[in-house]
């Protein structure tokens, strides 16, 4: 499991925190959304000017050119501007444009990242914008390059200090305590690694995949435990505090 | 110290600030008071050193996780700079857009040279060798020529003029987008759509000349064509600064000189739309309209072509004072 990159920044407070960059494959799935809210616009747009006919012969073809202009050459020009840096895709699949540095984008950067995709879109289904990005650390296509943006990803989980997820017996307080059960116990780097990366994503994951990722990701960790105390104190932890009935099978097997 | 007890210390007061950008994120800002706004800048900061003690003594937490992202948007929210609102538009249009391109003026005269040097010399080869530039020209245009017409006369016959100039206007505006963007191909795409366009206006140029037009499509073109000549040379400029970001991007490296001058390029197309928008009106509603004499439209395109580079060439050059954020208003 490879961990997703990032993005560092240093606050004027010289606090360094990071933000977790999109992958090309979050973007190619915004920009799919994207181009279905584009065609359904000019669906209905389409429809409504038929039934315009009448009453605006003469308007109606005015309409549709500046509504197709509109569409292809502003739509994510608008909803960047209105929205910081996220369009109904981007929105929907929780990614944000933000300025290298963290900042919210500028009218300047919206407008250089989105004229461009021209070429980024070059020579069909974003080609250069693939190519681009995938060399990229961080996963900037042309258009980023030049507006200086990055796209990334903006996690919406509530975090576990919030009243209403303490209240509830905490999901965070178990993962909490099995990265600290991992780092107290003498294990490889790559290990704590896994663990920790685990931790930092799981948010993210459904709860299916999660449990699924969960299961391999301890059973790992297990199968690397130095000796057997700490394999047993290990499973004796996690399965009391989670009463998760997979540990509670391996603590029992 | 344990992270449990370290984050039940903190958490009502992570909690607060959390609340307090919330609100200041949804008003923009407004209606905070001094108070509540010291609050906030004061729970960020004590957040942040909260994040790197987390980040020191508990690497690799859940909690360290959490706190980062809130910081995050804490950040964004706090160090967001000026808002975009109408008034930098205008600041724009008044004063950086002219202040750009007076600074960039060698990649506009270099772009228009690329426009209107291959424009000369097909005017040149079109007129030594008639049959080359009748050759370019398609077949309902060579008919109507032939018929002693200029292709322009009909159009107000074939669509109305709010059509014509929307579907004009519209038409220019993606020309002028995409010889920005093409700059990007290290410049190449940029000076092949401005050698393309100038090898069409000498060809077209030369045609009606040949058929003894010359005069009637000079009169259809004159009214909105110095301003969209214009507009193309400086859309030119805009796809050659990023061209030459890339060929050459001095002491900075290509990433950095690409942001420079896309800054600068986006900022002179930007100042293209509202331009090409009013060239589009032009050549939709007066240039096809035998309603208006020829000597009006000549007025008119002057007058506007003229206006065009008043406005770049001392745009915002006395403005520094006025609209500087030292007059805050």
């Amino acid at each position: 499991m490879s961990s997703p990159a990032r993005l560092a920044i240093e606050t004027p407070e010289s606090v360094r925190f990071r933000y977790e960059v999109a992958d090309v494959g979050a973007r190619a799935l915004a920009l799919s959304i994207d181009f279905l809210v584009q065609y359904l616009v000019l669906g209905l747009g389409f429809i409504t000017y038929h039934w315009l006919v009448p009453v605006l012969e003469d308007v109606r073809p005015v309409l549709w050119g500046l509504t197709l202009f509109g569409i292809h050459w502003f739509y994510f020009v608008a909803f960047e501007l209105a929205w910081s840096g996220q369009t109904p895709g981007k929105r929907a699949v929780g990614i944000r444009v933000v300025r290298a540095g963290g900042y919210p984008v500028t009218w300047v950067a919206v407008l250089a990242r989105n004229l461009l995709r021209v070429i980024d879109s070059l020579p069909a289904t974003y080609g250069v914008a693939l190519v681009v990005s995938f060399c990229d650390r961080e996963r900037r296509r042309l258009g980023d390059v030049v507006a200086r943006t990055v796209v990334v990803r903006e996690r919406k989980a509530p975090v576990t200090w919030d009243a209403s997820v303490s209240a509830a017996p905490a999901p965070g307080t178990a993962a909490a305590t099995f990265a600290d059960a991992v780092l107290t116990l003498a294990l490889d780097e790559a290990t704590r690694e896994l663990a920790a990366d685990y931790v930092a994503r799981r948010d993210a994951l459904t709860p299916d995949a999660r449990a699924r990722v969960r299961a391999e990701v301890i059973e790992t960790v297990l199968d690397r435990a130095p000796s057997a105390e700490s394999r047993s104190e290990l499973v004796s932890r996690l399965s009391v505090e989670n009463q998760d009935p997979f540990l509670v099978s391996v603590a029992s097997s | 110290m344990n992270a449990q007890r370290f984050k039940t210390e903190r958490a009502s007061e992570w909690r607060r600030v959390g609340a307090l950008a919330a609100r200041a994120e949804k008003s923009r800002f407004r209606g905070l008071d001094k108070a509540t706004l010291d609050e906030l800048t004061l729970g960020y900061r004590r957040m942040t050193s909260d994040l790197a003690l987390v980040q020191a003594r508990f690497p690799e937490s859940q909690l360290g996780a959490d706190l980062e992202r809130v910081v995050a948007r804490l950040h964004n929210v706090i160090y967001r700079g000026r808002q975009h609102r109408w008034r930098d538009v205008r600041t724009s249009l008044i004063a950086e857009i002219p202040r750009t391109v007076r600074a960039r003026w060698r990649y506009v005269a270099v772009a228009s040279a690329l426009l209107f040097v291959p424009a000369l010399v097909a005017y040149g080869v079109g007129l030594a060798r008639p049959e080359l530039a009748r050759a370019f020209m398609p077949a309902r245009i060579q008919e109507a020529a032939e018929a002693g017409r200029v292709h322009t006369d009909g159009l107000l016959e074939m669509m109305p003029s709010s059509w014509l100039s929307s579907a004009i206007a519209t038409n220019n505006i993606a020309v002028v987008f995409s010889t920005f963007a093409l700059g990007l191909l290290a410049g190449v795409g940029t000076i092949f759509s401005l050698g393309f366009n100038g090898i069409q206006l000498g060809l077209v140029l030369a045609f009606y000349q040949d058929h003894h037009l010359a005069g009637r499509m000079l009169a259809f073109i004159v009214g909105h064509g110095v301003t969209e000549l214009s507009a193309i040379c400086l859309a030119g400029a805009a796809g050659l600064l990023l061209g030459d970001a890339l060929i050459a991007p001095g002491w900075s490296s290509r990433g950095a000189a690409l942001a420079a001058n896309g800054r600068d390029a986006v900022r002179i197309v930007t100042g293209l739309i509202p331009t090409l928008a009013l060239a589009g009106l032009i050549e939709g509603f007066v240039s096809p309209s035998p309603a208006y004499p020829v000597s009006a439209k000549v007025i008119l395109g002057v007058s506007l072509g003229l206006t065009l580079w008043l406005w770049l060439g001392v745009g915002g050059s006395g403005a520094d004072r006025a609209l500087g954020p030292s007059k805050a208003r």
